[in-house]
């Protein structure tokens, strides 16, 4: 009996333990506790730990990891997490709200987390913000109470433990666990909005949605005052989990070199060892790592799993509790590196020819420099000079022969090898009767005068199918004992045309190496608007009439940015073609499409080109591209990072490398607030009238500095320029600045009001950055978008307002004006209220219609309807557009014809150049039905062979 | 009255197949020698012959497969890719033999775009999926594949999985042969339709469609401006392709004699190009159009007689006179009934198999049962009501704001009442579902016997068609898009260029 009391007791003992130890706990509990990590997403929806709350994350869902923990990031325009308010949490009695936070810019009104109003006037409740570059925290009163707000200002990409505590009387504004501010209030006066929601990084200024521009990581709240112990503890238990932030000072750029291994390259102010944490699925667990202190970084990543993304982060220390970047990500479905055959005996025997073969195909290679592309071997023999160059480049190689014995000798000793097909392919077919495309071959050789002496067939039918602009033809014979062709032999075949370059060699035998210049009449498109007069025009003499396809492949739909934000317009110079997708860029051979070289980079995004300007250039050997505060050169064939350019001059806070062109040996730039310029990532459209679409990013300063070096030259400084009116031609820079006192203040880098006023059309002389002359000038009326065009010795603004396209014309001499034009735009939507002028010789078009230049006459306005959201771009002799698909109008017979099935972006994505018809794929994102999405050239029917009889 | 249901006669085939076939038939599958020989010696008996037997005749009419049941003789079994055989495999199944060529499948099209911006749709649908692995036909016991990444045909030996031959092309030949009366039908992007004795692979006759021999860099490789990227069908005694890519240079679609490889029609079109594994029941040919919706031919004249409309993808399969297919925008099937041209229904999935009495849906994460007879019943009740909607909605619009108020009420009343009733239809579409069961695999999908198939990421699984419960599974190396069932055998294709053969651990 006495036992079974002792136990009752001690059962009794124990179960008033548990009630009181669980009582404790709930009390504990937070009402809410928000961890924004991936495991808490699903898809959109974020639910908290306990589940019982969800709320919707507004934009796309990014991620910022640090040491076992991640965060959610906030892009500063679109991402905010709305859940409804928990009812004890409107008007409590308590209240404790607390957040890891790290915030990149600080605005007038931030916030954190906090309720407020779901309809206007769209009040606060209790709210964790910051105001400036300060924390603050407030509980709202009948009266008027000012937020509380931290003695410490946030430095950008810092985490801070901000915590605001209200016990009924008093509140409190902790940072850090530290006390920093704090008021009496009073519960019985709390103010709170009718129908609220709880918002995560993101609060209310009138109507406009202000989002949190940086990371959250925690956000709990309570309804109780937690004290100022329990914040310290909380703070010191996760802040070594925050690392510093690491500065990148060029980069990072992923590059693959294989299917399974890619380079990661960066740069930093400091020498440091080179990390790289990586992994899939948003997590970092994989490291890789170069010891030796250095600032310019490379490390190899290895067993990179195809078609997959991954985050990446680069760190300071082995540890990586110091300091990391920003989390990125990369995509293996952008490996473009072909697959590594296996590792086998050749399948050749070894012979007297193996060392002609092997030491042919070396010298090929090495003195051409193609080793990625196409190459023709006209006569394979037994495949054995196509096989040798197989194994040392990256070409794929096309052999023909006209003996069946030959290419089925060459198939038996290849077929089953990893090159046959994919690497090797092998046709039979008349030598002097190619089945082949035009201008396809970046090299062509021949395995049968090597060994036999004997030429190929036809010269005019090889030089048919070589690549201008650098393609090669290398034939001769090497090996003294085989020696039959004589250099007299070759000399009929060196090419006649005065681009190219011809040579013969004799070493060990005659070689002919013809290397081939530019196509004559071809035209380039090196900046946004074909050149950096901004004309729109290639000054392509060769496309025009009827065109067929001359290649398609990559880049498709995924490494592009969604069609719809008005993205950069691809580039075409040397006879490459230049893509920009979404932080990825390509060099392709413009006129058989080879990805000559990719490289993913996060820091490279531009977009709403109505309203800026392009972040390319393009020169015959280099790409610029601008990344933040500096240009990079890349070398055109190669994509190798050449040179890195900084802004030159004093430092002005911080800003970002703005206007880009490349003329001559200048390259100029500009001056813009850091952050200032379009991104796009939420697939905006920026089609409608409304101040989020329509500001104008400006610069504060251009310069010109020397291409090849980066050394400065000149610099001006004096208005606020607007970036898409920048022009260059005929040795002079002409733009549009305003010197409204309002603009000059504006901190913002986007303007939209504030640049309508005060106007100066203003001339610079390229060389020496001296003005010319200036015109003051209102073209207030180009709202919406205002573009500066120069062809015939005439400036032309454009722009337009609410219904109206105006159009100004100046003398480009001294900017004395020379007729004006306004008329009613047929459509507001789908770009019709932005479209950029087009000039072709004298006669500016502009939304359909064509004026002269000089006069302002109007020549015609039977410009064809256009079905789409482009604009317009051209030949001397065709305009290509959006047309529903790829359009095109052919000027001399006013006709206007598309293809079929395939659809270009919502700005400028076909490009008249090299004599082709370029069109890398930009309706990326378009869930219409469109049958191809892929990027192809198209060649003037007249140029290929044997045209196809007209339809 | 139902219309007549082509699913319902596919069932049927190894109920026919099996005993009523005569033995000349059955010898295919157990010796390849001579296979010609033997085939051509007993072809009065085979349906396919040209000196048909009556019975087989009236068998013709019924039947869009051409192959008896043991043998997968073209693409996901038979012309209107059922992916059905009715075959039934014993559990567990183990590795027989594996092949490997010496690289991977070169698939022609890229991954579809990360989301669409405009509308803020995620997970975006690849819709050219056809040519990511190398799809098996299979004939006795012997393995057919084409390879994308070394232009040649292969023929493996099913038992060991030695290769017998191979046969050279100009090209990538992206889709799978077709099997027929002793030899094999194929296209390649060089152009070519090819015709091959299936014994030695011996070439019998080839022809290109195309107006000329023009090759061009085309995706990543030297092709013809004309590729042969519409699988080779045959039906009704004439094999049907495509040829050509960009409407501007005009595509192809054709009929050939396969004796000859002359051409018995030809239809140009320049709107719609043709990719991906066509389709054809007695009257009609379907054709993909890569990302876009199926074109539909009269087969006998080759005369175009409409696009369906849909979301794109070249994923389809005939279900009698339906045509199923997508998977469209983010993973729908529509269907499309006979003659017309739009939409009965549509279901969330990226693969079908249709029974008479059953569907199997398989979507990115679960597999599940349908009663479909019960399923269209419904369909074609909303269909209705979706029509008076609309018409209501359009009276509505057409009267506007100031119309007559009593004649606006009463077009509003008919919608609530509507609205209503497609409520009700909704319920009933959803009782449809006789399971849904998780399902790791999402690539492929077949049925053989009573085993669903599915195909994923590195495995392949097998589950009970009347429960959609997880039998079995096998890990692989690679992405699993192509399954195909005969001999006994289940053969696994995957994106890493290997074929598997799995047989009955008994």
């Amino acid at each position: 009996m006495r036992a079974i009391f002792q136990t009752t007791i001690c059962l009794l003992v124990f179960l008033v333990a548990l009630i009181g130890t669980a009582t404790a706990y709930a009390a504990e509990k937070p009402v809410m506790h928000w961890l924004l990590q991936p495991e808490q997403v699903q898809h959109l929806t974020m639910t908290d730990l306990a589940g019982t709350h969800s709320g919707q994350i507004q934009g796309l869902v990014r991620y910022w990891h640090g040491n076992r923990l991640s965060a959610l990031t906030f892009d500063g325009l679109h991402n905010a997490i709305i859940a409804p308010a928990p009812q004890p949490l409107l008007k409590p009695q308590a209240l404790t709200v607390a957040a890891w936070v790290t915030i990149d810019k600080p605005v007038p009104h931030g916030g954190i987390a906090g309720l407020i109003g779901k309809d206007k006037p769209f009040g606060s409740g209790w709210w964790l913000g910051y105001e400036g570059d300060r924390f603050t925290f407030s509980v709202p009163t009948a009266g008027e109470t000012a937020p509380l707000k931290s003695k410490t200002t946030f430095a950008p990409g810092r985490w801070y433990y901000v915590a605001g505590t209200y016990d009924g009387k008093t509140q409190r504004l902790f940072i850090d666990g530290q006390l920093e501010a704090a008021s009496e209030n009073s519960a019985d006066t709390l103010a709170a909005p009718e129908a609220a929601e709880f918002v995560i990084g993101a609060a209310r200024e009138g109507e406009a949605v202000v989002s949190l521009s940086g990371a959250i990581h925690e956000v709990t709240v309570f309804d109780r005052a937690v004290d100022a112990d329990t914040l310290r503890a909380n703070f010191d238990h996760k802040s070594g989990a925050f690392p510093a932030p690491l500065k990148i000072t060029v980069g990072p750029h992923v590059e693959f070199v294989s299917r399974t291994d890619a380079i990661v390259s960066w740069e930093t102010a400091e020498p440091r060892p080179s990390i790289v944490a990586y992994g899939l699925n948003e997590q970092l667990d994989r490291r890789a790592a170069n010891d030796g202190p250095t600032t310019k970084h490379q490390v190899k990543l290895s067993e990179i799993e195809p078609d997959a993304m991954y985050a990446f982060q680069i760190r300071a220390a082995a540890d990586a509790t110091n300091a990391a970047s920003q989390t990125h990500m990369f995509d293996s479905h952008f490996n473009y590196t072909l697959p590594t055959a296996r590792e086998e005996p050749s399948p050749y025997p070894r012979d007297e020819l193996t060392d002609l073969y092997e030491s042919f195909a070396q010298k090929i290679l090495d003195e051409t420099d193609i080793r990625k592309g196409y190459c023709l071997v006209l006569g394979t023999e037994q495949g054995r000079l196509a096989y040798e160059l197989a194994r040392r480049s990256d070409l794929k190689i096309v052999a023909v022969d006209d003996d069946p014995a030959n290419i089925a000798a060459t198939r038996a000793a290849l077929g089953d090898t990893g090159y046959y097909g994919l690497r090797i392919s092998v046709h039979q077919g008349s030598l002097s009767d190619l089945p082949y495309g035009e201008y396809f071959a970046n090299l062509i050789v021949s395995d049968r005068l090597l060994v036999r002496g004997d030429l190929p067939a036809d010269a005019a039918e090889m030089y048919r199918v070589l690549r201008p602009s650098g393609g090669v033809a290398y034939l001769g014979q090497s090996d003294k004992r085989r020696v039959t062709v004589t250099t007299a032999d070759l000399k009929k075949w060196l090419s006649e045309d005065p681009n190219d370059a011809s040579q013969i060699r004799e070493e060990g035998g005659p070689v002919a190496i013809v290397r081939r210049g530019a196509l004559t009449g071809a035209g380039q498109w090196t900046h946004q608007y074909g050149h950096a007069d901004n004309a729109s025009c290639s000054q392509d003499f060769l496309v025009r009439g009827k065109m067929n396809v001359q290649w398609w492949g990559r880049p498709g739909p995924r490494p592009m940015p969604d069609r719809g934000p008005r993205n950069p317009a691809p580039l075409s110079a040397g006879g490459r073609l230049y893509v920009q997708g979404d932080r990825v860029l390509f060099g392709l051979d413009a006129y058989n499409g080879a990805v000559l070289w990719s490289k993913q980079v996060p820091a490279v995004r531009r977009a709403n080109m109505p309203r800026d300007c392009s972040n390319m250039a393009a020169a015959d050997d280099a790409l610029y591209v601008v990344e933040g505060n500096h240009v990079l050169k890349f070398d055109g064939p190669t994509g190798e990072l050449k040179r890195v350019i900084d802004i030159p001059g004093e430092n002005e806070g911080a800003q970002d490398w703005g206007y880009l062109a490349c003329v001559g040996e200048t390259l100029l730039g500009s001056a813009e607030r850091a952050g200032a310029g379009y991104l796009g990532d939420f697939g905006e459209w920026y089609d409608k009238n409304e101040p989020s679409a329509i500001a104008k990013v400006t610069s504060r300063r251009l310069f010109a500095v020397d291409r090849h070096t980066g050394a400065p030259r000149w610099s001006h400084r004096e208005g606020v320029i607007i970036n898409s009116t920048l022009t260059v031609a005929d040795g002079r820079v002409y733009f549009v600045e305003s010197r409204n006192p309002a603009a000059l203040d504006n901190p913002e880098g986007k303007l939209t009001d504030e640049v309508r006023t005060a106007q100066y059309l203003v001339a610079l002389d390229l060389e020496s950055g001296k003005k010319l002359w200036e015109q003051a000038t209102d073209l207030s009326d180009a709202l919406r978008v205002i573009y500066l065009v120069h062809a015939d010795d005439t400036l032309a603004v454009t722009g337009s307002s609410q219904e109206k396209y105006h159009i100004w014309a100046f003398d480009t001499q001294e900017g004395k004006p020379l007729w004006q034009e306004a008329f009613k735009m047929k459509k507001e939507d789908h770009g019709g209220a932005i479209q950029h002028p087009v000039a072709v010789g004298s006669t500016l078009y502009c939304e359909l219609r064509g004026y002269n230049l000089r006069s302002g006459k109007l020549e015609r306005s039977d410009l064809p309807e256009r079905r789409g959201c482009g604009t317009m771009a051209a030949s001397n002799y065709a305009f290509f557009y959006r047309h529903r698909f790829h359009g095109m109008w052919d000027l001399e017979t006013n006709t206007r014809s598309e293809f079929q099935g395939i659809r270009g972006g919502c700005w400028l994505g076909q490009i008249p150049a090299a004599g082709l018809m370029l069109a890398p794929e930009t309706s990326s994102g378009c869930s219409c039905t469109h049958s191809i999405q892929i990027s192809v050239g198209y060649i003037p029917a007249a140029m290929t062979k044997r045209a196809p009889p007209a339809k | 009255m139902q219309p007549f249901n082509w699913a319902n006669v596919v069932s049927w085939v190894p109920l026919l197949a099996c005993p009523a076939v005569p033995s000349q038939v059955r010898f295919l599958h157990s010796n390849h020698v001579g296979l010609r020989a033997h085939w051509r010696a007993s072809r009065q008996w085979h349906p396919f012959s040209r000196q048909w037997h009556p019975a087989f005749c009236l068998l013709m009419i019924f039947i869009p497969s051409f192959a008896a049941a043991e043998d997968w003789p073209t693409y996901m079994h038979d012309n209107a890719r059922t992916g059905v055989s009715g075959e039934t495999l014993k559990l567990p199944l183990r590795p027989a033999w594996d092949y490997a060529t010496p690289l991977p499948p070169q698939p022609a099209w890229p991954d579809s775009s990360k989301w669409d911006g405009w509308s803020k749709t995620y997970n975006l649908k690849t819709r050219q999926v056809f040519d990511r692995a190398y799809h098996v036909a299979v004939a006795g016991d012997a393995l057919f594949f084409g390879s994308s990444s070394s232009d040649q045909v292969y023929c493996i030996d099913a038992a060991t999985g030695k290769k017998r031959w191979s046969f050279f092309t100009e090209g990538p030949v992206r889709l799978a042969p077709t099997f027929h009366d002793g030899r094999i039908y194929f296209g390649s992007d060089d152009g070519f339709v090819y015709c091959l004795e299936a014994a030695d692979g011996a070439l019998v006759w080839k022809h290109r469609p195309g107006p000329r021999d023009r090759r061009i860099p085309g995706n990543g490789r030297v092709i013809s401006v004309w590729p042969v990227r519409g699988s080779l069908v045959m039906q009704d005694g004439l094999l049907h392709g495509a040829a050509g890519m960009f409407p501007s240079e005009t595509v192809f679609v054709f009929a050939l004699d396969p004796a000859t490889g002359e051409e018995v029609w030809k239809t140009e079109q320049d709107d719609l190009p043709v990719q991906g594994y066509l389709l054809a029941s007695a009257t009609r040919l379907y054709t993909p159009s890569g990302r876009d919706n199926p074109i539909v031919f009269d087969r006998g004249a080759g005369k175009r007689l409409r696009v369906v409309e849909g979301q794109g993808g070249t994923y389809a399969l005939l279900t009698g006179d339906h045509i199923v297919f997508g998977p469209g925008k983010t993973g729908e099937l529509g269907l499309v009934e006979g003659d017309q041209q739009d939409q009965l229904a549509q279901f969330a999935g990226n693969h079908m198999i249709v029974t008479p009495s059953m569907s199997y849906l398989h979507t990115d994460t679960h597999i599940s049962g349908l009663d479909r007879p019960k399923y269209l019943e419904h369909s074609r009740v909303r269909k209705a009501l979706m029509q008076e909607h609309r018409s209501h909605r359009d009276a509505l619009k057409k009267l506007g704001a100031d119309g007559d108020k009593e004649v606006i009420e009463k077009h509003k009343t008919e919608m609530a009442r509507i609205s209503v009733q497609l409520q009700e239809v909704a319920e009933q579409l959803k009782s449809c579902i006789t399971y849904n069961e998780p399902c790791g695999q999402s690539l492929s999908l077949i049925l053989a016997g009573d085993l669903l198939f599915a195909g994923g990421k590195d495995e392949v699984a097998a589950y009970a068609a009347d429960s959609g419960k997880p039998l079995w599974k096998q890990a692989v190396d690679g992405d699993v898009y192509g399954l195909a069932v005969s001999g006994g055998r289940l053969f696994v294709s995957t994106d890493t260029g290997r074929i598997y053969c799995f047989q009955s651990a008994e």
